[in-house]
Order: structure tokens, then C-alpha cells, then sequence
């Protein structure tokens, strides 16, 4: 899968997770620049990528997630 | 560096300049009558009360039979009339709480061979540790001699003392309408009419336990040394004095107090008057709280005091 | 060797002139012979713990990389975690297990003569041991390579400006700041004095100040009414906040004059408008470890639960984080309490978005911050009680009685009357100032009038208003 097609698919999760058509990702934003963000959305979020995207994510591909660009380069690898 | 050194030195100077501008400044603040800087910080006491009226009253020139020294148990204790019936001139130079450590110092100063041939020492446990308390910011503010403030200020070895010293200086100068302690008669003595009641009695009673009693701490006695050693060489005779004591006095403490002046006592061949002891002094007749005598059991001591040093 | 003591001015002072004076590669022998100098003006004997747990956590960092399966990686995790933590157990809650054994037992009327270890606990234990922990996670995670260095490894866990109550740092920005060298800068020596300056000031002006005060009050809680007790708690409060911030920004503005930055540890607490955001703001070093390094990883492996594993792993962390204050009864009430209520927020959140678009702006902002201060001194009186039972007098008392003006005002006579209320004058005035001046320590520059007067003028008032003598600053204990 392509990168591109890789962020549009997130899009859509993120838009679902976070009950906002309007949101706009890219590789630089974090939890801060979206609104809602908190442990439950967080989670949502995750496990809706994993529902999907057909891959399982654990703790410790986690812990280094830090913006949308570590999640995008996350489920590449998952992927392939 | 040399930058460095600029700035800190111009913040030093700024702190100081400011924190004098602020010193002063609260000094012309009135309280209730009372300045208003008094009631800023702990290690203040207002000037006036019993220390300054007696330490201004004494005369390092004037000549006494005897000197009175030790804590409020002294000052509170020893009756300069009762003494005058028997033709023997004293003084009371003790002062609320007053330590070994102060007390030493206040001998050594203002003590010597022209104004007293005796000198008794009032001794009890808690004056025995060199830990700051009270009464050395009492005696800075309140002592006349501006030397002897100096030198138990420097003794605390303790910042609190610039403030309490800067108060001294921003309201020295003879002042006579500053608050006398109501019960201060003359020559040191403080007399108290006070007698203790049944409800104050229950109160000490419950409050009271040997465990729970301050352990005494034996700092205090390189000080009588040292007194004892400026007396020898003053010619002064130093006579050691416990007063009465109510049911709240700790006898665990007195005994490690009888152990650790046992050496003294021997090198310098010191008499040592124990009423602690003495079983006519009752608690509820002759004392108006734990620690200190009303009046009729200062009559009461005095007199036994003046039969038993054969004056 | 507190902070404001002479003691620790001269070793300071004698310690940055040396510093730098001498070339970069001696400077970490330095500063780790300094800060095992100033932990061993404890106790001596505690730096060979200190020393121990930097070994254990050095060589299972390097064994946790070098190991060829997951499996073994996670071995060595657990041996650096069961060595570090068992100690951190060991010393804080022995004793407490312990007595526990023996209540069960003799309720069984079986008897139990062990009465216990004398053991004194190690000052910083808690701190250093969390800071440790974090790093050996963070190789796990392969969130960062393992320090080959072991001077300055040891150095990361013992540096001594936050060693004895943090701010506890990741690995992944402290330790690479001890490889870097840092110039004698005047500007950020007198960044890092404003710090301090503004430190001492909290911490001998207002939080010493107020000891004695919340002391008469919680030492006889059975003796004053319900109004009375929420003055003093609001007062513990105001002394908690003081005396930890003071910490914080002392050990921020010593690190910063040798070159280093430590994180902030509290950002206004009591602006906050709900205990979520309250977390985000108070002991902030130590929140954001345990969602990093507990919270999220529990969240994580139970995701599918769903959203219960929110609520599971927020129970698991807040009551840690409350026994990690210490062995007593009262500090899991302090956890759970904050449980409770981050679960009812996160179970509210949508209800209460709607009542904050409906509502007026004004009105609900300072009802949320009035409510989330309101059970932040409820919890705190748990934190300060002296024992579980006075806990239970206490909040029977803070719910219960009626407003009892005469009851407090007897308190503040038994306090130091006038001198309370002098007391009291300076606390308002530093909470109505705190905000600016924090604004003003933050910032890099410093302009004159700074410099000549609002930084003299606080000493100053340290030296007139300070109380003096050592009195330890509260987290210590932990």
C-alpha cells in the first residue's frame, strides 16, 4: 500500500474516532493538535487502525508513537 | 567571571539597600500601639517588658551583696526586699528562659570583683542546651549594654540575629514609655500574686508525664565551667541554687542535672542548695504554675535561703 | 545538605567555580563526585544503594540490547525491574507489610512476635528508583540505546540538583545533556539565580510559614469544627504547593546555571478546571512518568476490553501513584479518590461539554476550577492526615458541621493570632503575584529593573519575612 493511501485510510479512522469530518493529519501533528484527544479516543483510535488495517499493534510499538508520522511509518511496517 | 562578579555584588548591595528601606520602613508602622514589625517574623520580641526594665535599672558600677542569675526561676524567686530585711543588698539579673551559654556571658560582662562578692546561680535542666530559643532574641533587643547584645548575637551563630539586632538599633534610644511588665517591682524582682488554680492543677496533671519531659542535654556545663572559673578569678563566691519545684518537674531530668555537676561542684569546691527536694513546699499553696513560686512561697524560700547560707 | 542552607552555598559556589574551570571530559567526574558527596551528607552508607542500582540498571540496559530473543530481552527487563523495585519496596513497605502479617495472624489468634526492621528510609529512594526504571523501559522499548558510559550513567541516576525529590527526568533528555559542553553563559547563570531566588522565597516566606499553623490544626483534629479544618487544609495546600514547586525550581535553576534543563514540575495547579487537567499541572514529572510507563502499557495490553481497560488501568495507576508517596493507608485513599473522579470525567465528558456550551463562559470556569479545588483540598487532607483514624474524624468534621466562626477564630488565636494574620497577608499576596513572577522567572531575559529590584527585593524579603532553622522540605520523605 502507498503512503498516500495509507493517509487517506487514516483519515477516514481518525475523522470516524473523532466525530469530526474536518480534521486534517499529516505526518507533523500530534495527540495535542487534535481535539478530543485523550486515553479513550486514544484507544479507540488504535484499535480501530488494527480493525482496519488487519494488523495488530502492542505496548510497545506505542510507546515510540510521538506524531502522526511515527503511526504512518507504524502500519507501513505492519503491512509489509 | 568579572561579570559575573559585577552583577552579584550589585544584587548584594540592591538586597541590602532594599531590605534596609524595608526594616525601617516597618518600624513606623503602629500597631495597636506596638510596631508593627514585632509581629512579622519569630525571632522578634517587642522591646520593653521585664529584661529591659532590670538590665536598665542595673548599675555595673553600683555595688551588691549578691547577684541573683538564671532563667524566669530566678527572677521570679528571689525577693531583693526579703534580702534587705537582713541588711544584705542584691540584685536579680535573670531573665525569661535565659541558657547557660547567656548566662555565662552576662557574668563575664557585667560581673566582677568591684560589685559583687556572691553570685547565685539558679539552676534547672532546660537551661542547659545551646539551642536558640526566645530569650536570646529577648536579651538582644532588651539588654542596655550595646557590647553584650553584640556578643550573644554573634554567639547564635544564626541570620535571624541581624534582624533582631537591627530592630535594637532602629528603636534605641532612651525610651521610658515603653510597656513595663505589670508585675516587675524593682531591682529584677518580678512579683507574682497569682496562685494556682484547682482547673490549671487538672490541666498539668494531664498534660504532664516523666517520658514526655524535654531530655535534658548536657551542652550547658562547659558554660558553668566557665563561670565558675570567672568567679574564682573575680573572687566572687558562686553558690549553686535549685528553688522549690512543683509535682511537674521532671526527676529524671534533675538527677542527670545532679550527675553531670557533680565534677564542678569538686574542682572549684562549689556549695550546691538543692530545695527541689524539700517536701514543705506544696504544689497548689506555694506555686502559681509548673515551674515558678507565687509569692508566698517566694517569702517562704527566701527566708529558708537566707537561714541556710548563714546571712 | 538542604538547599537553603550555608553549607550547601559554599559547596555550590566552590562546585560552579570549579566547573568551569576544568576541561569537558573531567566535568562528569566532577559532578558525580558532587552529587554522591551531597547524598552521602545524609547517610554515608545510602550511596553504596545508589551505586548498586546504577549497576543493576546499567548492565541490564546493555544485556537487554545485546539479547538476541524477546524473550531474553524481557528477562533482563524483569531482573533490572524485581532488583530496583524490591529494593524500593523492601525499604518503604516492609514494615508495613509486615505489621499487616501480623494483624491476620493475630486475628487467627496466632502470634507473630517479629516486630519489624529499624530502618531508616533512603533519602531520594522513590525519585531515583522511578528515574532508573523509566530508563531501563525506555531500552525495552527501544526508545533509545543503552549507556555504554557508566560514569555518566551513574551520574543521570544520582545528579544531584534533582536527586532527593526530582523533577524525575527521562533518559532521553537528560543523559545526552551530560555529553554536551556547556560554556560559562552570564545570562543563563542569572536565568538559573531567578529560579532559585523565587524557590527560596516560596519555601522560607510562605511554606515554612505555615507548618506550625496546619500543625495545630491537624495535630488535634478532634478538637476544631469543620470550617476551622478547611481553613487549614486550604492552608496545607497553599504549603504543599510552595514547599514542592520551591524544590522544583531551586533544582531547576542549579542545573541550569551548570548548563543543564530539567523539566517543569508544576504549572499553576489550582487553575485547573477538572482533576484531568490537574494532573497535567501538579507533580507534573512524576504523572506523566506513570502514564508513560504504567498507564499506557496496561491501557494498551487490555485493549480489548474496550473502553473498561481505561478505567482498569486508571485504578491501577493512580492507586500506585498514591502508595508511591509512602506505607500508609491514607495515601491509597489519596489514589483511589483520584480514581474515582478521573473515571466519572471520563465517563462525563460528554455531558459536560454540552453544560459548558450552554452555560455561560464566566460562570462555568470558575464553578469547575471552585469544584476541582474543592476536592483537591479533600484529597489533600488525606495526604496530611496523621493516621487513617484522624482521616475519618476529619472528613466526618468537613462534611458535617455548620460554619463556625467562633471555632476559627479560637484557631487563629491558638496559632499566633496577629503573626497568623501577617501570615495570612503574605500568602494572598503571593497568590495573587505568582502567576507574574513565575512569567517572569521563565523568561531567558532579565531586564534592569529585574535584575536591581524585583530579585533583590524578594531577598530581602526572604531575609526579613524567611523563617530560618532546617526544616526539611516535605517530599523528602518519599
Amino acid at each position: 500500500m502507498k503512503t498516500e493511501e495509507i493517509y487517506a485510510q487514516l483519515l477516514d479512522v481518525f475523522k470516524n474516532v473523532f466525530e469530526n469530518n474536518s480534521i486534517v493529519i499529516e505526518e507533523s501533528t500530534t495527540a495535542n493538535d487534535i481535539e478530543n484527544w485523550d486515553s479513550m479516543t486514544h484507544l479507540m483510535l488504535i484499535t480501530e487502525i488494527e480493525t482496519d488495517f488487519k494488523i495488530e499493534i502492542n505496548g510497545m510499538d506505542v510507546m515510540n508513537l510521538h506524531n502522526v508520522g511515527n503511526l504512518v511509518s507504524l502500519i507501513e511496517r505492519k503491512l509489509g | 567571571m568579572g561579570q559575573l562578579l559585577k552583577y552579584l555584588i550589585s544584587t548584594c548591595l540592591c538586597t541590602i539597600a532594599l531590605y534596609l528601606i524595608l526594616n525601617f520602613g516597618m518600624a513606623q508602622l503602629y500597631y495597636k500601639g506596638q510596631p508593627f514589625i514585632f509581629i512579622t517574623n519569630n525571632y522578634f520580641t517587642e522591646k520593653g517588658g521585664d529584661t529591659y526594665a532590670r538590665f536598665l535599672e542595673f548599675n555595673k558600677k553600683s555595688a551588691s551583696n549578691i547577684i541573683f542569675t538564671g532563667s524566669s526561676r530566678a527572677y521570679r524567686g528571689y525577693d531583693p526586699l526579703i534580702f534587705d530585711e537582713v541588711g544584705v543588698s542584691s540584685f536579680n539579673l535573670g531573665s525569661s528562659g535565659q541558657k547557660m551559654p547567656n548566662t555565662a556571658l552576662i557574668i563575664s560582662h557585667l560581673l566582677n570583683s568591684e560589685n559583687t562578692s556572691k553570685i547565685i546561680l539558679e539552676l534547672y535542666p532546660k537551661g542547659f542546651t545551646d539551642d536558640i530559643s526566645e530569650s536570646d532574641f529577648d536579651l538582644i533587643t532588651n539588654l542596655k549594654d550595646d557590647k553584650l547584645a553584640v556578643k550573644i548575637a554573634l554567639k547564635t551563630k544564626d541570620p535571624r540575629f541581624i534582624n533582631t539586632y537591627l530592630t535594637r538599633l532602629l528603636f534605641s534610644g532612651f525610651n521610658t514609655d515603653l510597656p513595663i511588665d505589670a508585675e516587675y517591682v524593682s531591682r529584677g524582682f518580678c512579683k507574682s500574686d497569682r496562685v494556682m488554680s484547682d482547673e490549671t492543677y487538672k490541666y498539668l496533671e494531664l498534660r504532664f508525664s516523666e517520658d514526655n519531659s524535654n531530655n535534658f542535654n548536657i551542652q550547658g556545663i562547659r558554660h558553668l565551667d566557665s563561670i565558675a572559673n570567672h568567679c574564682k578569678s573575680e573572687n566572687i563566691e558562686l553558690i549553686l541554687v535549685t528553688s522549690p519545684v512543683s509535682d511537674f518537674y521532671s526527676q529524671k531530668n534533675h538527677s542527670k542535672l545532679l550527675l553531670s555537676i557533680q565534677p564542678i561542684l569538686e574542682d572549684y569546691n562549689l556549695r550546691y542548695l538543692d530545695y527541689s527536694q524539700n517536701t514543705s513546699f506544696s504544689t497548689k499553696d506555694h506555686f502559681y504554675d509548673a515551674s515558678h513560686l507565687n509569692y508566698t512561697g517566694v517569702k517562704k524560700f527566701n527566708k529558708m535561703l537566707i537561714k541556710d547560707l548563714g546571712l | 545538605m538542604l538547599f537553603n542552607s550555608f553549607e550547601f552555598l559554599v559547596f555550590f559556589s566552590i562546585l560552579v567555580v570549579v566547573y568551569f574551570s576544568i576541561a569537558q571530559r573531567f566535568r562528569w567526574m566532577l559532578l558525580l563526585g558532587a552529587s554522591y558527596y551531597f547524598y552521602m551528607s545524609w547517610k554515608p552508607e545510602y550511596v553504596l544503594l545508589i551505586l548498586f542500582t546504577s549497576l543493576v540498571s546499567y548492565y541490564c540496559g546493555i544485556w537487554m540490547h545485546n539479547a538476541k530473543t524477546l524473550k531474553r530481552r524481557k528477562h533482563f527487563l524483569w531482573l533490572s525491574l524485581a532488583i530496583n523495585l524490591g529494593v524500593l519496596f523492601f525499604f518503604k513497605y516492609f514494615n508495613f507489610v509486615n505489621d499487616g502479617v501480623r494483624e491476620v495472624l493475630q486475628s487467627f489468634s496466632l502470634h507473630y512476635s517479629y516486630e519489624g526492621l529499624d530502618i531508616l528510609l533512603p533519602i531520594g529512594i522513590s525519585f531515583y528508583t522511578f528515574q532508573t526504571v523509566g530508563y531501563n523501559l525506555d531500552v525495552f522499548y527501544q526508545v533509545r540505546k543503552p549507556e555504554k558510559h557508566f560514569g555518566i550513567f551513574a551520574l543521570f541516576v544520582s545528579f544531584f540538583p534533582q536527586l532527593i525529590a526530582g523533577p524525575i527526568e527521562r533518559s532521553t533528555v537528560l543523559l545526552p545533556q551530560f555529553k554536551k559542553e556547556h560554556h560559562f553563559n552570564l545570562e543563563r547563570i542569572q536565568h538559573g539565580l531567578k529560579y532559585i531566588i523565587w524557590g527560596l522565597f516560596k519555601k522560607l516566606v510562605i511554606a515554612d510559614r505555615l507548618v506550625p499553623i496546619i500543625g495545630e490544626a491537624y495535630g488535634n483534629v478532634g478538637d476544631y469544627s469543620g470550617s476551622t479544618l478547611w481553613f487549614a487544609t486550604f492552608l496545607y495546600a497553599i504549603q504543599l504547593y510552595a514547599d514542592f514547586s520551591a524544590y522544583s525550581e531551586i533544582a531547576k535553576g542549579l542545573a541550569k546555571i551548570l548548563g543543564y534543563d530539567l523539566m517543569e514540575n508544576f504549572d499553576h495547579p489550582f487553575k485547573s478546571k477538572n482533576i484531568t487537567e490537574f494532573w497535567r499541572r501538579w507533580h507534573i514529572s512524576l504523572s506523566f512518568w506513570l502514564r508513560d510507563y504504567l498507564y499506557n502499557p496496561i491501557l494498551f495490553a487490555k485493549k480489548k476490553w474496550g473502553r473498561p481497560a481505561v478505567i482498569y488501568s486508571l485504578f491501577i495507576t493512580f492507586i500506585l501513584c498514591g502508595v508511591w508517596h509512602g506505607a500508609k493507608f491514607t495515601y491509597l485513599i489519596f489514589g483511589l479518590l483520584q480514581a474515582f473522579v478521573l473515571t466519572f470525567e471520563i465517563l462525563s465528558k460528554k455531558w459536560r461539554k454540552n453544560l459548558q456550551s450552554s452555560a455561560p463562559k464566566f460562570f462555568y470556569n470558575n464553578l469547575s476550577m471552585l469544584l476541582t479545588f474543592g476536592f483537591t483540598l479533600f484529597s489533600f487532607s488525606f495526604f496530611r492526615a496523621d493516621s487513617f483514624s484522624d482521616s475519618m474524624v476529619l472528613s466526618k468534621a468537613l462534611f458535617s458541621t455548620p460554619f463556625d466562626f467562633n471555632d476559627l477564630f479560637s484557631f487563629i488565636k491558638a496559632s499566633g493570632g496577629i503573626r497568623l494574620a501577617f501570615t495570612l497577608t503574605l500568602v494572598l499576596l503571593f497568590l495573587s503575584m505568582d502567576h507574574k513572577i513565575y512569567a517572569l522567572v521563565k523568561n531567558e531575559k532579565s531586564s534592569r529593573f529585574q535584575k536591581l529590584l524585583i530579585f533583590p527585593a524578594l531577598l530581602a524579603a526572604i531575609g526579613m519575612f524567611g523563617y530560618f532553622g532546617e526544616v526539611e522540605f516535605i517530599y523528602f520523605q518519599f
